[in-house]
């Protein structure tokens, strides 16, 4: 019996060391609200729980699902290659700054039904191109890719913002905000009283067809033996530098749509200013998915699920939401630590096979 | 428009906004003889630059708020050496997850040191003084220029000196470049090499630190959240840009502070400020591209001038294979 629950543990070592870490990531959490708070059992109830209050709460997990999922299918794409190209965050700003000008100011009298698919393929193009950009600059002059996505964010936020500002503010209004978004642009809503749209389903097909994608075309099989191994990839007879620019090109294109169909899905008019961070909410789901695209719905909900107590938890207590950032930060560093519980690991490889040697 | 003045004030605005750069260039070129990107720069900054203010704030003593800042940016170098050396985690990753820890770790620790949210403003807290060089500061032009910047600029130029003496003359300075050539052949002649990994990264970490010091006890005399708008990373890329040469590193982040400088500039000029904030970013970009595009030329200048070799020694062998044949037949 102890045996088996030790080939179990071998077996599946990752999935146990995963759950691990988030439960590690989860109790920091705790232990850090404890601390901060002034009222702490008020402050963890509303953590662990109030997410699952209701229709809305439940309905604003879905909704932060959507735009993260499309990120970390990005990302995905990327770590396939095995770039850290940290574009989405940019991509994803940009592309819903950009859809928003067109929806409000460019094409405000789109016919509906196609407005919205057009509006989709505008973020996917805007995206994807912010994605080729760093690429390029990486496949031809082997800049660090990091720094050159790093700035890049900087320079696209900026862009969106001055979209924003000097194209297609509404003067009418004392915050800063766009003119509104149309309503034959807008996705429909499928959960009442929420803001849950048609993207949530977007988002499960692009799941569905970034798995294809990877797992069963000739070019995904490619882009994952270029991650895996670029020598042996390149002698194979594989165009390295065109596989791995397609690939973040996607990747920039799957963040470009999230951010069109977070704007078109749950906003009245583009309000955004500085990044919400939904660049870093995709790697952190794409390492806990180990880059495969299957978990990437489960990974989103659980980071869902802490985002969104977090903000319950910054608007209802005293203390700031921030502390999200540490927690997803450890859990992303000890889910990518190879060594860690390396040595539990080892433990029980050795028991079995010392168990087998001793012919049980 | 184009007066003596202006121009004195812009040149010092340069020297003024490289500050925070040269450190962190400093810093990041100590990891990168170490074989390693220290990503982390950016929260190293930021969390150095809160430690200090809250130290000094607290303490009254302006020694020890530069102590707390040195401890901010050895605890994030910490974290960072245990994650990415100890338990092997991606070093890339690791940096950028660091940078958000750092961004929602410090709001926490201002939370539960004074229970305020966003900044340090309601804490007084020192700054380091502005010096006046003597002497220099009568020199006409370069005296305005040079002369009243904060004593930490200074000490910036000077750690400049003291990083090169660092890596190319003292002991730990060479394990640390050897470890970056080749861990292998430095673990064969008994180098500790994780502890000397380990010991890169602090020291980045105490460079990058007087530059968060500076930021938040100098350049500006409170610390906000997430005000150091990518200093780090820009530093990150003057180490770089000067392929492991001090010298250049602080020329180049000198330059870079010169893009913020240009910046600011024509923000006030009633440019969008949007457009020109974007400046130092893209400077950023274009200089690693020019750098790998001249890395690229003087290798393959050298690839060329190997293969000219090769075929000048083959011929000179065929030459010479010919002579004895023919004396051989003869």
């Amino acid at each position: 019996m102890k045996m088996k629950m030790n080939r179990l543990f071998v077996k599946n070592f990752e999935l146990f060391r995963t759950l691990v870490v988030i439960l590690i990531g989860f109790a920091i959490s705790l232990i850090l609200i404890y601390f901060i708070s002034d009222e702490p059992v008020k402050a963890i109830t509303t953590y662990m729980f109030k997410p699952f209050d209701g229709i809305r709460r439940i309905g604003s997990m879905i909704e932060y699902m959507i735009p993260i999922m499309f990120a970390g299918l990005g990302m995905c794409m990327m770590l396939s290659v095995s770039q850290f190209n940290l574009i989405g965050d940019g991509a994803l700003f940009l592309s819903a700054a950009a859809v928003s000008y067109f929806a409000t100011v460019l094409i405000p009298n789109c016919p509906p039904i196609l407005f919205p698919i057009v509006m989709i393929v505008a973020g996917a193009l805007i995206g994807g191109g912010c994605g080729a950009i760093p690429a390029y600059l990486q496949s031809r002059f082997k800049t660090n890719i990091v720094v050159v996505t790093l700035m890049m964010n900087y320079v696209l936020i900026l862009g969106g913002v001055y979209m924003l500002l000097y194209w297609m503010r509404d003067p009418s209004k004392t915050y800063v905000g766009s003119l509104p978004i149309p309503d034959a642009a807008k996705l429909a809503t499928i959960i009442p009283k929420t803001h849950v749209s048609l993207g949530i389903i977007l988002a499960i097909v692009a799941t569905v067809a970034v798995n294809w994608f990877l797992n069963q075309t000739k070019a995904g099989y490619q882009m994952r033996m270029i991650g895996q191994n670029p020598q042996f990839a390149k002698y194979s007879g594989i165009n390295v530098v065109k596989y791995v620019i397609i690939a973040q090109v996607i990747g920039g294109a799957l963040a470009g749509i999230g951010g069109a169909v977070d704007i078109l899905g749950k906003y009245d008019r583009f309000i955004w200013l500085t990044s919400n961070g939904y660049g870093f909410d995709g790697m952190m789901i794409a390492v806990i998915a180990k880059g495969n695209p299957k978990h990437i719905p489960l990974a989103a909900l659980f980071l869902a699920y802490i985002k969104i107590g977090a903000d319950l938890v910054g608007t209802t207590t005293d203390v700031p939401l921030d502390f999200v950032l540490v927690v997803q930060s450890v859990i992303v560093m000890l889910v990518a630590a190879v060594s860690f519980m390396s040595g539990v690991r080892q433990k029980a490889v050795v028991k079995i096979a010392s168990a087998e040697k001793a012919g049980v | 428009m184009l007066t003596e003045a202006y121009i004195i004030d812009f040149l010092y605005s340069c020297i003024r906004l490289a500050t925070p750069l040269i450190y962190c260039t400093l810093g990041a070129l100590v990891s990168m003889h170490a074989g390693q990107i220290n990503m982390a720069m950016e929260g190293i900054l930021l969390t150095s630059g809160l430690t200090g203010v809250l130290v000094s704030g607290f303490t009254g003593n302006l020694w020890l708020g530069a102590l707390g800042a040195f401890a901010g940016g050895i605890i994030i170098s910490l974290i960072m050496g245990y994650m990415n050396i100890v338990i092997d985690a991606n070093m890339m990753l690791c940096g950028i997850s660091m940078n958000n820890f750092a961004s929602g770790g410090t709001i926490m620790l201002l939370f539960a040191v004074l229970n305020t949210k966003g900044s340090t403003a309601a804490l007084k807290s020192l700054t380091f003084p502005e010096w006046d060089v003597p002497l220099l500061k009568d020199i006409p032009f370069a005296g305005p220029v040079l002369s009243g910047h904060n004593a930490l600029t200074y000490v910036a130029f000077l750690m400049a000196i003291v990083t090169y003496l660092f890596i190319f003359r003292t002991r730990t300075g060479l394990r640390i470049r050897a470890i970056g050539m080749n861990p292998n052949a430095a673990a064969s002649v008994g180098i500790n090499v994780k502890k000397i990994r380990f010991q890169a990264y602090i020291y980045s970490g105490v460079f990058a630190a007087l530059g968060g010091a500076f930021m938040t006890m100098g350049y500006l005399s409170y610390w906000a959240q997430n005000m150091m708008g990518g200093r780090g990373f820009i530093g990150i890329s003057a180490a770089n840009l000067s392929g492991g040469n001090v010298l250049l590193g602080t020329v180049t982040a000198v330059l870079f502070g010169a893009t913020s400088a240009l910046s600011i500039v024509l923000q006030t000029l009633n440019l969008k400020p949007e457009l020109m904030q974007m400046l130092p970013y893209i400077a950023t970009i274009i200089g690693l591209v020019v750098i790998s595009v001249a890395q690229k030329r003087r290798d393959d200048a050298i690839v060329r001038k190997a293969a000219m070799h090769v075929r000048n020694e083959r011929e000179a062998d065929e030459a010479k294979e010919a002579e004895t044949n023919a004396s051989g037949h003869a």
